[in-house]
């Protein structure tokens, strides 16, 4: 219901601004439909850098490198011959190029297109780096490409630039390619795939177990975010008519950067309200640098004091309001109705040995973290794996889960050999697992993040979420996801959190939420680190039961790391110890206990009595 | 091209070089204890170099004087916009101190572009610094060109000192490896940023005055290119080690002089080769030359 | 902190409405007063508003300069003339410094049918097409070629180099021509050298000209750069002289070169305050200029900047209205004008065809030393 009502209110409100847009011409002068055009320029460069960098969080300076790709390419097709051939005078340009031409429809496209292909030959190589290393990377690329314009004279004209562009950039044109760019944008971020987007920037080690190849995630990103840069760029250069190479300085990215986190690293609306701001603030203020007279005292203008208050202002939004306008949060026509509820529906899945170590080692340099581990999981089992701190238990869980390469030995799951597979591809294999330090996706919904663990299943690629509209499974399987995703949260007694912030959860229910969010991905096999971490007694109480639960309603096999024995000898079948990296017993909680290495092992030599609490 | 020739650019490499390492160690040293990217030091180090502007060209102090101002002044302004900029940011996102530092940026040029003009202000150069020695085969070589280096490297390892075998050095290396747990220990976190951001800007105060010493011109947006060379020269070495910097410097400059020195023709490109050279070096060791290995923690 | 700030901004805003007047001739100015290439645009609008001083009234009514600041950006030189043109409805533009930002504010000022006159944007493109942009200054090729005719024929050198400032069109431009015109005399050029916008050391450019050992440099720089070339040449033990462009005249070389610019030469527009024979154009700027800025010595840019005032005025007084198409058309026309900067005549392709100079540096002081034709 609400939905329809959206839909029609947005609509609406699409038409009375295009109406808006037909009239500007004759109500606003010159200047202010400037104003307008680089409103809608700032807000496609903005968006495209919020997509990398606030919503998939790739730090990148790179951006104004990408719209001088654009810029280029668009413009040297749109020049006539006799505009080029007028244009070169120090060098010449090369023949081929002279009567290079298309229209400006297809100037932009392939300027997107262009600006994409550099960025995904930027992407491959840099995106392993992380955080300010990728930063400083890309605005090395954008240097690279600045430099590369200015010296190839015969293809760009160099330092002299491109002049009488012919001003395509119309209102009607540089708003309807914001206006796809935004339907895409929003489409993505709204399908499930949005999701993975945002879970690679909260938590990529959490993403990969959720079977998310988060490499490939960053590069689709990333490449997008270029086309944007790239289509920005076109639209800039067919705006003031002439471009040069100084055009694309690092300020240009500067600027961008600026707009999207005054309006909101992340959010959308923000990047739209962030462009709007800046671009009307920064003409608006040119003022100050005018003769005024106040009270009758003249103030001669000082150049440069625009930019002084402007910076002033910018520290102030940082200082005082540092998440942005929006923060994280998206406009929606339901802040101006009553919230309604949304419901319910059902779920369910099924060898002999689940998973088989054969001598699996695993060395830092010279220290074994895990030396020649070898034991045998089989189907519907609960397995502890104990032993003292430092003992090798997370290292066994990450070697398993693909996190960690084996030094050697074999991993067999499933009769398969997974070892050295990465954490997305064993995930794919019907693993999953849970962290000792909770890793949610903190900024999204506890509903969204078990979604995300459901993208495995998912037939449709990445492309079609840009328009659903037409490759209308998105809409079906995000739909089916969605049920299942809320019959799982039903199943664990999250149903009333389901659209809280997952960060906001009580620590219980955020423990239980990392399950959930396992069990989404529809494993056989689940590997659960220190479930009982943080719990009070009455509270692993409950988890014991939950745990047997878990295995019999999903028929999973789970193999766990925890340190409550009193857990560990009543949920478990059988019990693997490890000491120092070595396997130094396995049996039944019976014999575990009456195993004298194993009391050793926790309590030193010389102890009686086994079974901390 | 013959050896004196290549032994001239040789010592221009090294001048060149250590200024920039200079200028890195500064940025790196602020990077390694509060992981901000200090946009505004290339400004800071603007200061610097207008302050002795002011001292030695307008009030015609001596320049012993001048530099001991300029250091001062520099230090204070750098203590204020660590005050009002980003103290109220230590607990938010790193991209909003990083934010807030480009607004620092943008604010202290165009202050600058309002107070002093745009026009470009010479600077005093002592005479005993500039009297060329010539050696044999036509290399020459002026006081100042040794100065650099020498000053740049006994910094270093003044700050390696500091860092390593005093207290407050000990604090430093504390708070880059876990704030809160430094704070825990009793140790006044404020104070120690503090002192690190002073210790940052007075580098910066240095290195703006051996630059305006061997380019003897100040504008206000003199600092945008060492800026990021510098920053580049930074991460060459790996953010946030002090050897690291200088060596990053030393690169840099290598690379810029070298690539003029043998390939003439090529020198439109001269910037192109340091960003390419960066971008390899970080593909093949992530976190530059002596940074330290980031594992994820699971 | 937040309420102060906003309270700062509402008087800010109520101050910015401004009154509106039919009886005056509005003349916008947009320049560099900001960015990087503040220096020469800062001169600029002190030269026209100078003019303006003096000449407050033409054919009877006022004349309001409104002054925008360009920020040495494209798109800010494309908003400040749409906002000059849209906003307070000027009838003639005046400026700016830099080639490029002149394209960028040509083509809207082209679009509503508003004339300019650029200040000192020298490159050819700048008029090209252009029915509503003139110009002060020559342009480029013009210059390269009188620097290579001065350096070949009046000084004797065969052996000559560039150093070229890659990012500048300006720096590129000149390079090419004078490397071309120089060719074609018969001269050699030995080296061909390339640096960036903000490199502050040029020493390996110059170790590798001292190698290739040519007579003289041509260095078409700005001056602020230049300074610190030649002064590094200075340090290198350079033999060779330089020759320079008219961005290389400023009074500020000598200042921030000190006797490391002893001998440098450059090409420039007629007019210096040392020249011996001044028309009396001339003289009058320069006594004027000395009285408002006691402390600072004239030169090109403020001279230009008051030039294209000088050239508005008498295109208006004889257009006999301040109509933009009737200023355009009247700007076409002018022929014989006495400027600062010598006699001007507009030539077909809009530029200002008038004599250059070329100035040398001697015992510390600029020294106008006599006017060059340029060959081919």
């Amino acid at each position: 219901m609400s939905k329809i009502r959206n839909l029609i209110l947005t609509i609406a409100a699409v038409i009375l601004f295009a109406l808006f847009l037909e009239k500007a011409p004759e109500l606003l002068n010159g200047y202010w439909l400037r104003i307008l055009n680089l409103i809608a320029i700032n807000a496609i460069l903005a968006l495209s850098l919020n997509l990398i960098y606030g919503i998939t969080g790739m730090f990148s300076l790179g951006h104004a490198g990408f719209m001088a790709i654009g810029a280029y390419v668009s413009a040297l097709l749109v020049l006539s011959p006799a505009q080029k051939q007028a244009m070169w005078i120090l060098e010449d340009i090369y023949p081929w190029l002279l009567n290079v031409n298309a229209p400006f429809v297809i100037s932009l496209i392939l300027a997107g297109l262009v600006a994409a292909f550099f960025g995904l030959l930027v992407a491959l190589p840099v995106l392993r780096l992380g955080g300010d290393y990728l930063g400083i990377a890309t605005l090395g690329f954008a240097e690279i490409i600045r430099i590369l314009i200015t010296n190839t004279a015969r293809l760009t004209n160099g330092s002299l630039g491109l002049k009488g562009i012919p001003a395509y950039t119309t209102l009607f044109m540089s708003w309807s390619c914001l206006g796809i760019v935004l339907l895409c944008v929003v489409c993505m971020l709204r399908s499930n795939f949005g999701g993975v987007l945002r879970a690679v920037r909260d938590d990529e080690v959490a993403a990969r177990m959720m079977g998310i190849n988060t490499f490939k995630v960053k590069v689709i990103a990333f490449t997008l975010g270029c086309f944007g840069g790239g289509l920005g760029g076109a639209l800039m250069g067919n705006l003031i008519t002439t471009i040069d190479p100084r055009m694309f300085m690092i300020t240009q990215t500067y600027n961008i950067l600026m707009i999207i986190v005054v309006g909101g690293l992340g959010s959308v609306t923000g990047s739209i309200i962030g462009s709007v701001l800046v671009t009307t603030m920064l003409e608006w203020l040119r003022f100050v640098e005018n003769p005024i007279t106040i009270f009758n005292i003249n103030i001669p203008g000082i150049p440069g004091m625009r930019m002084v208050i402007f910076s002033l202002l910018l520290i102030a939004v940082i200082i005082f309001r540092r998440e942005g306008i929006m923060g994280m949060r998206e406009f929606s026509w339901n802040i101006f109705f009553p919230k309604a509820k949304p419901k319910i529906k059902k779920p369910r899945e099924k060898s002999e040995t689940v998973l088989e170590l054969k001598d699996v080692k695993l060395q830092f340099g010279g220290l074994a973290a895990i030396d020649n581990l070898s034991f045998e999981i089989k189907r519907g089992q609960i397995i502890g794996l104990i032993g003292p701190n430092g003992a090798g238990k997370t290292s066994a869980f990450n070697v398993i889960s693909g996190f960690y390469k084996p030094t050697s030995g074999t991993i067999k799951f499933l009769g398969k050999s997974i070892g050295g597979m990465r954490p997305d591809q064993v995930c794919r294999e019907g693993m999953s697992r849970t962290f000792q330090n909770i890793r949610l996706f903190g900024n999204q919904t506890v509903l969204q993040n078990v979604m995300i663990g459901s993208r495995i299943r998912q037939k449709y690629s990445w492309w079609q979420t840009l328009a659903p509209f037409i490759f209308t499974d998105v809409i079906q399987e995000d739909a089916a996801i969605k049920a299942g995703a809320l019959d799982l949260l039903t199943q664990l007694g999250l149903e009333e959190f389901a659209d809280e912030k997952a960060s906001a959860l009580p620590y219980g229910a955020q423990r239980r939420l990392e399950i959930a969010r396992a069990l989404a991905t529809r494993p056989e096999f689940l590997l659960l680190d220190e479930p009982a971490a943080g719990m009070n007694p009455q509270e692993s109480e409950e988890l014991m039961n939950f745990i047997r639960r878990l295995r019999d309603e999903f028929n999973l096999t789970i193999l766990l790391i925890e340190h409550d024995m009193k857990v560990v000898m009543n949920v478990c079948d059988y019990i693997q110890v490890l000491d120092q990296g070595v396997h130094i017993a396995q049996g039944t909680p019976a014999e575990i206990k009456a195993n004298p290495r194993v009391v050793e092992a926790y309590l030193g030599a010389g102890a009686a009595e086994g079974g901390a609490a | 091209m013959n050896l004196n020739i290549f032994i001239q650019h040789f010592f221009n490499a090294l001048s060149l070089g250590s200024l920039y390492g200079l200028v890195a160690v500064g940025y790196t040293m602020v990077y390694g204890i509060l992981r901000l990217i200090n946009f505004a030091h290339g400004d800071i180090f603007m200061l610097g170099a207008y302050f002795v502007y002011f001292a030695t060209i307008v009030y015609k102090l001596p320049w012993v004087i001048g530099v001991v101002i300029a250091i001062i002044g520099t230090t204070i302004c750098g203590l204020l916009v660590d005050r009002i900029a980003y103290k109220p940011l230590r607990e938010a996102p790193r991209i909003s101190a990083l934010i807030s530092a480009i607004g620092v940026s943008f604010f202290i040029e165009n202050f600058a572009v309002v107070v002093f003009t745009g026009m470009p202000r010479p600077v005093v150069q002592p005479e005993i610094l500039m009297k060329p020695i010539e050696f044999s085969g036509g290399v020459r070589l002026i006081p100042l060109g040794i100065l650099v280096p020498v000053v740049s490297f006994v910094l270093v390892g003044g700050l390696l000192w500091l860092l390593y075998k005093t207290k407050p050095g000990l604090a430093m290396r504390a708070i880059s490896f876990d704030i809160e747990a430094t704070r825990m220990m009793g140790v006044s976190v404020n104070k120690i940023i503090a002192l690190a951001f002073g210790l940052g800007s007075a580098l910066a105060a240095v290195a703006g005055i051996m630059w305006a010493l061997r380019y003897p011109r100040v504008e206000p947006f003199m600092g945008m290119t060492p800026g990021i060379k510098a920053f580049i020269a930074a991460v060459f070495g790996g953010i946030g080690s002090v050897p690291g910097a200088m060596i990053g410097g030393l690169i840099l400059g290598f690379v810029e002089i070298m690539s003029v020195a043998f390939f003439p023709t090529l020198s439109g490109y001269k910037d192109a080769f340091a960003f390419l050279l960066l971008i390899l070096i970080l593909l093949f060791r992530p976190t530059g030359l002596l940074g330290e290995k980031l594992e994820d923690k699971i | 902190m937040r309420k102060i700030l906003a309270a700062l901004m509402l008087v800010l805003m109520l101050c910015s409405v401004a009154a509106a007047d039919d009886e005056v001739i509005k003349v916008g100015v947009y320049n560099c007063l900001t960015g990087q290439n503040a220096f020469g645009g800062q001169l600029e609008l002190e030269g026209t508003q100078l003019a303006h001083t003096l000449n407050p009234e033409i054919i009877g009514k006022k004349v309001e300069l409104i002054i925008v600041d360009n920020k040495s950006d494209k798109v800010e030189a494309a908003n400040a003339v749409t906002r000059l043109i849209e906003n307070d409805k000027v009838n003639a533009i005046i400026g700016t410094y830099g080639s490029s930002l002149a394209m960028a504010g040509g083509e809207v000022a082209e679009k509503a049918g508003i004339p300019v006159i650029g200040t000192s944007c020298t490159n050819p493109l700048v008029t090209l097409d252009k029915k509503f942009y003139f110009r002060s200054c020559f342009i480029d090729p013009f210059q390269g070629a009188g620097a290579a005719t001065y350096a070949f024929k009046n000084l004797g050198f065969k052996r000559a180099a560039t150093l070229v400032d890659m990012s500048n069109d300006y720096s590129v431009g000149l390079g090419k021509f004078f490397r071309d015109s120089f060719k074609k005399m018969g001269g050699e050029i030995v080296s061909s050298l390339f640096y960036q916008s903000g490199d502050t050391d040029f020493t390996a450019q110059l170790t590798a000209l001292i190698d290739a050992q040519p007579d003289i440099v041509f260095l078409p720089a700005y001056f602020a750069e230049g300074a610190i070339v030649l002064k590094q040449a200075k340090e290198l033990g350079a033999k060779f002289r330089f020759i320079g462009a008219d961005a290389m005249d400023n009074p500020e070389i000598v200042t921030l070169g000190g006797d490391a610019v002893e001998g440098f030469l450059h090409t420039t527009f007629a007019y210096d305050p040392s020249m011996p024979e001044m028309n009396e154009t001339a003289k009058k700027f320069t006594e004027e200029w000395n009285k408002i800025h006691p402390d600072k010595a004239p030169n090109v840019n403020c001279a230009l900047g008051y030039d294209c005032y000088i050239m508005l005025k008498d295109a208006i007084e004889r257009a006999g209205s301040a109509d933009p198409a009737k200023i355009r058309d009247a700007l076409e026309t002018i022929k014989d004008l006495p400027t600062v900067t010598g006699m001007t005549t507009i030539n077909a392709t809009h530029d200002a065809e008038k004599d250059m100079g070329i100035v040398e540096i001697r015992n510390g002081k600029k020294t106008f030393i006599g006017i060059v034709q340029p060959e081919v």
